[in-house]
């Protein structure tokens, strides 16, 4: 297929929302683990989280090179769950559920290493991978044909900085086709690894050694060891053990559906002002992704404030006896719509 | 069979112990660190059993070693429930201030405030006429303030605080941008822009200015010429603590370490084959050669189990020999070793920022109770005139509200009965009007506030404990007076604060209650202990030189805060620092 | 009576006590733990007044009928009002302080085992990090529950004066 940069950009803007939409399942894992309880998994779930954010950014600020503007608000940015992935294969849905062996399967499929003759192709892959590797041929043959000026119109001001996000990684400002190419790989590998490696490429922080891509982290809890340097693909992970210990997670329902609980009791209004909560969230980082960047203190207070909503929601009966509430993301749709809550 | 000779024996696992370990490992030079008290946070799962302590003990905030544990072997002061004190006392007046003998030493517990010292502060006799010059400037010091600044990781903007002379480099900039201002910092900013106070020699600007803090923030890409900087996260989980994210337990223990603690720098000596790290291990005497004076060994316990009283006497040796175990612990172990005293000034010249809190509710609400326990300060009475006659003092800008509170507030209203929806508004309504200043005032040198030793009073390994003399001269009390009786009233006045500030008597723990022309004051200490082996130059006067050398032994070295003359109003670990990488300088010129 | 209603009555009680909802103490994750600490350290013979306290404010439908009621049945009470609290401490401050000696003694009960006038209960590391106290005033207890880099710089974006309605 021939390129435009209307269709680049909507492809960048694709894989906003596909970054984004692994955010929740993460997060709802993550908090659903009982505090001091399965650290390392609690660790490794938070890491691929922070991770899937420096994505989410790293894609926005691909999008804001090539001219485009970030959306997160719009109408479906907050896939309803159980969901399908775009262009997974269709192999699997993704929940917002707690922690648990079905949870865990589910991210190691999303994570999934590309095999080694998957050809890049648009519309049609079976990995996120594959998609970004489309991409970049996308912007090769776009450059090839336009010029690299003429493809990269945006302002460096709305370039995220570096020193905005402060988790493992690093958030690279797209300016041109390089700088473009270095942030594909980036995701690419944090996700599944340099080929043919457990790790992804060479970042080694403070001499602590290589962190494992996000597939492999995964891996490590399911054959309950880490991996270590000199570990491969095919040798498995032989470090120290991890334990994990699915009981110790709060009984949360999957899928929670705020609408379920009648208007006006107190769960409902808990369940749709987490699902605001989340919507602000969203409108602040658009700001800050679209020249705002003062917005971002927020967002950051938002985030804060949504962690300490879910554990409460996380423990609030459901009414049956054996459940907790769980999350609805979903409900800041209502928000962004400009609908009544 | 000869023992493993190391190019330097250090005693002492906090921050001035790692910060020479460090520059001598940088060269190639090998290290033993001695370290008395347990590994203790420098285990993960240890460290998350302590924050779990924090919360079961309900919060001892404020009580810097509140989730420590008791080591009757290498015995803090002020752990809570301990079954007695650690100092004991020559005066009836207190030395309110604590240490804490671990891995990692106090800056497991500190605030993270890194302020240089002024240049007057280097030069109190020549400008004010009061205690001592050093026998250094600050502009000898500053090459190794940027040395500490990068290790520590410290974040401010130059712009800031360049102020009563200090000065840095042309294209310098702090590792880390300052930290992001709270919304009471805010509030006096706005209140006292352009306002000054009437003290003794003139009016003198009212300045809030953000505090350079140890702390992570946001990393400036201009540090170090444009190469940038990276905020060293948790010892051994790279996912936390890159930002500071408001737990404000700094004090006592930071639960994500975004704050910098020794262990970061310990984390990294660790792994150097030339580096040494022997925990448990209490030195208990300086073994000299009474012809060279020569330090010929460091006769240290060694114990299995921190209680019981069981140990093995072992000896380290090195070329050289650095103490590093803090004002009081250095001195006590001269002391105990009959060393480095032909000046009889080892452990004189104690010193402590006398510290103090005023209090009050601001007109529109500030939200505090959020972010760390202080980000700025009115920083601008930290030098002057008024030094001839009085103390001078920083005062920081609280933001976690008042002392003691909400659950004084709670209990007053329950005591009226408010309850509900009442109770959860008032409250509401009252802290988030509530601001704080705390005064940190100095104190000069004085030869009878000292630590000595008895032989009656020793810990549960037979080592001596700091018998301690201590008091407050008029100088800092008149400017405690001046504080609180012109500086605050002109501040509430400006920012329409309604002052509240009551000191109860008999003064509340952690507090000691002092008289001065007829007003009672609660102070409290600041946990900076300082000059109890003071550089000077000459040694008819000091136990080193300017370089931290022992003027007595020509191999030994005392570093830390231990070797400041004078105070001044800055936080101290910063400065000790810094000295402990010019001692390290010096050290390895006397290696070659 | 039933666990189950022991444990109904005495959420919506604690919720007329502290200002928050049934939902926001549940939300805590402490609810058990708190009525537990609750019978511990008062004895049947007190539960028994505080259980009929709080079914008789209960059993009126508005909020102004319900404060006539614990001004009239629960203020003035020796036995009660103290028990109310002390709960409320717990829940806004995550430990229980001592009833005193003369309270027990007025009731007739025991004193629990290794009670002292001075004593503050933390019952679990969860009773601390839940504290209500800070809630509403956009904040959160010291050492758990941050608010995020850079938070304090700005408003408050949980708690009670989020929508302007409070200053």
């Amino acid at each position: 297929m021939s390129w435009t940069l209307e269709s680049l950009r909507e492809h960048l803007q694709a894989a906003l929302d596909v970054e984004h939409a692994t955010i929740p399942p993460y997060f709802t894992a993550w908090i659903s683990i009982k505090d001091t309880t399965n650290v390392e998994a609690a660790e490794i779930i938070r890491s691929v989280m922070l991770e899937e954010m420096l994505h989410l950014t790293l894609a926005a600020n691909l999008l804001n090179a090539v001219g485009g503007r970030p959306s997160l608000t719009h109408q479906g940015f907050v896939p309803r769950y159980p969901h399908r992935l775009p262009f997974s294969g269709d192999r699997f849905e993704i929940n917002i559920e707690r922690f648990s062996k079905r949870a865990l399967e589910t991210f190691v499929a999303i994570e999934r290493p590309e095999g080694p003759r998957a050809r890049p192709e648009a519309k049609k892959f079976h990995t996120i991978a594959q998609f970004y590797a489309a991409v970049r041929e996308g912007i090769d043959e776009l450059c090839e044909r336009l010029g690299e000026q003429a493809v990269f119109t945006g302002t460096v001001a709305r370039q995220v900085q570096p020193a905005a996000y402060y988790a493992a990684g690093e958030l690279i400002v797209v300016t041109g086709r390089d700088t473009a190419h270095r942030a594909i790989t980036e995701i690419a590998e944090q996700g599944e690894g340099a080929h043919d490696s457990v790790f992804d490429a060479d970042r080694s922080i403070c001499g602590e050694g290589r962190e494992p891509a996000h597939y492999y982290r995964f891996m490590q809890l399911v054959k309950g060891r880490r991996y270590r340097e000199g570990d491969t693909p095919k040798s498995g992970p032989s470090g120290a053990r991890i334990d994990v210990d699915f009981d110790a997670v709060y009984p949360i329902q999957p899928n929670a559906r705020a609408h379920g609980y009648p208007k006006g009791s107190q769960v409902r209004g808990a369940l749709d002002a987490f699902g605001h909560g989340y919507g602000q969230l969203l409108a602040a980082l658009e700001a800050a992704f679209t020249g705002a960047p003062d917005r971002m203190t927020e967002g950051i207070a938002r985030m804060f404030a949504l962690r300490d909503q879910a554990r409460a929601l996380m423990q609030i009966p459901s009414g049956d006896g054996k459940t907790t509430v769980g999350l609805d993301f979903s409900q800041g749709r209502a928000v962004l719509d400009g609908g009544p809550i | 069979m000869s023992a493993p000779h190391y190019d330097a024996v250090i005693v002492g696992g906090g921050v001035a112990g790692a910060l020479v370990a460090r520059e001598l490992s940088k060269a190639g030079r090998s290290v033993l660190i001695l370290e008395a008290g347990i590994e203790g946070a420098m285990n993960p799962d240890t460290y998350r059993q302590y924050l779990q302590t924090l919360y079961t003990e309900g919060g001892v905030r404020g009580m810097p070693n509140g989730p420590y544990p008791w080591n009757a072997a290498a015995p803090s002061p002020g752990i809570p429930n301990a079954p007695h004190p650690y100092y004991t006392y020559d005066t009836t007046m207190q030395f309110m201030s604590d240490y804490l003998r671990m891995l990692g030493g106090t800056t497991l517990h500190w605030q993270g405030t890194s302020l240089r010292l002024v240049p007057n502060d280097f030069r109190m006799q020549s400008t004010y006429g009061q205690a001592l010059d050093w026998p250094i400037t600050y502009d000898d010091l500053e090459p190794a303030y940027r040395r500490a600044e990068a290790e520590l990781g410290v974040a401010a903007d130059v712009e800031d605080q360049r102020f009563f002379g200090v000065w840095f480099p042309e294209g310098y900039v702090y590792p880390m941008h300052r930290m992001p201002q709270s919304r009471v910092d805010q509030f006096f900013d706005a209140a006292l822009t352009g306002k000054s106070v009437k003290l003794f020699g003139g009016n003198y600007p009212l300045k809030v200015i953000s505090i350079p803090v140890a702390r992570n923030s946001t990393p400036n890409p201009k540090y170090a010429l444009g190469e940038g900087y990276e905020a060293v996260p948790a010892v051994g989980d790279r996912d936390q603590g890159q930002r500071c994210q408001g737990n404000s337990v700094c004090m006592p223990l930071c639960p994500v370490q975004a704050k910098y603690s020794a262990l970061k720098t310990i984390a990294v000596l660790a792994r150097k084959p030339t580096v040494e790290i022997r925990t448990q291990c209490v030195a208990s005497k300086l073994i000299i050669d009474s012809e060279s004076g020569r330090i010929t060994g460091v006769e240290y316990k060694h114990y299995e189990k921190p209680g019981g009283g069981k140990f093995r006497v072992e000896t380290a040796h090195g070329t050289l020999v650095v103490l590093a175990a803090n004002a009081i612990e250095n001195a006590t172990l001269l002391l105990a070793s009959n060393a480095a005293n032909s000046s009889g000034q080892v452990g004189r010249n104690l010193m402590d920022h006398p510290y103090l809190y005023v209090w009050g509710y601001s007109p529109t609400p500030v939200y505090p109770f959020r972010g760390p326990d202080t980000t700025s300060g009115v920083e601008s009475l930290r030098d002057g005139r008024f030094r001839q006659v009085h103390a001078s003092f920083r005062a920081s800008l609280a933001n976690w509200g008042w002392s003691s509170e909400p659950g004084n507030q709670i209990s007053l209203l329950l005591g009226q009965q408010t309850y509900g929806a009442a109770l959860r508004r008032e409250l509401a309504h009252r802290m988030s009007r509530m601001v704080k200043i705390g005064f940190m005032f100095e104190q000069l040198p004085s030869p009878t506030n000292r630590v000595t030793i008895d032989p009656r009073q020793r810990d549960e390994l037979g080592n001596y404990r700091p018998v301690l003399s201590y008091g407050y001269a008029d100088y800092s009390l008149k400017g405690v007076e001046t504080a609180v009786k012109t500086v605050w009233p002109t501040i509430t006045k400006f920012a329409n604060v309604q002052d509240e500030t009551v000191y109860v008597d008999p003064a509340p723990g952690g507090y000691q209650r002092v008289t001065y022309n007829g007003t009672g004051y609660n102070l409290m200490g600041s946990g900076h202990i300082v000059g109890t082996h003071r550089m000077g130059s000459s040694r008819k006067d000091s136990v080193t030189d300017r370089n931290m050398k022992a003027w007595d032994h020509p191999n030994l070295y005392v570093v830390g805060a231990g070797n400041q003359v004078t105070i001044g109003t800055a936080n101290p670990t910063l400065t000790a620092a810094a000295l402990s990488i010019r001692a390290a300088d010096a050290m390895l010129k006397d290696l070659r | 009576m039933k666990a189950i209603a022991k444990r109904t009555l005495f959420l919506a009680f604690s919720a007329e006590l502290t200002g928050y909802t049934e939902t926001d103490l549940e939300g805590t994750g402490n609810v058990d733990s708190f009525l537990g600490v609750l019978e511990q350290q008062t004895g049947a013979k007190a539960m028994t007044l505080f259980y009929a306290a709080a079914a008789a404010v209960l059993q009126h439908g508005s909020a102004a009928a319900r404060a006539a009621a614990i001004r009239i049945d629960v203020l003035p009470s020796p036995t009660v009002w103290p028990m109310c609290a002390s709960l409320i401490m717990l829940w806004y401050q995550g430990f229980w302080p001592a009833l005193a000696a003369s309270w027990y003694s007025g009731v007739g009960s025991p004193k629990p085992k290794g009670w002292s006038a001075t004593q503050k209960i933390v019952p679990s590391a969860q009773a601390y990090t839940a504290q209500l106290a800070y809630r509403a005033a956009g904040a959160h207890p010291p050492g758990a529950n941050p608010t995020g880099h850079g938070s304090w710089s700005i408003d408050p974006v949980f708690g009670d004066y989020v929508d302007g309605s409070t200053s």
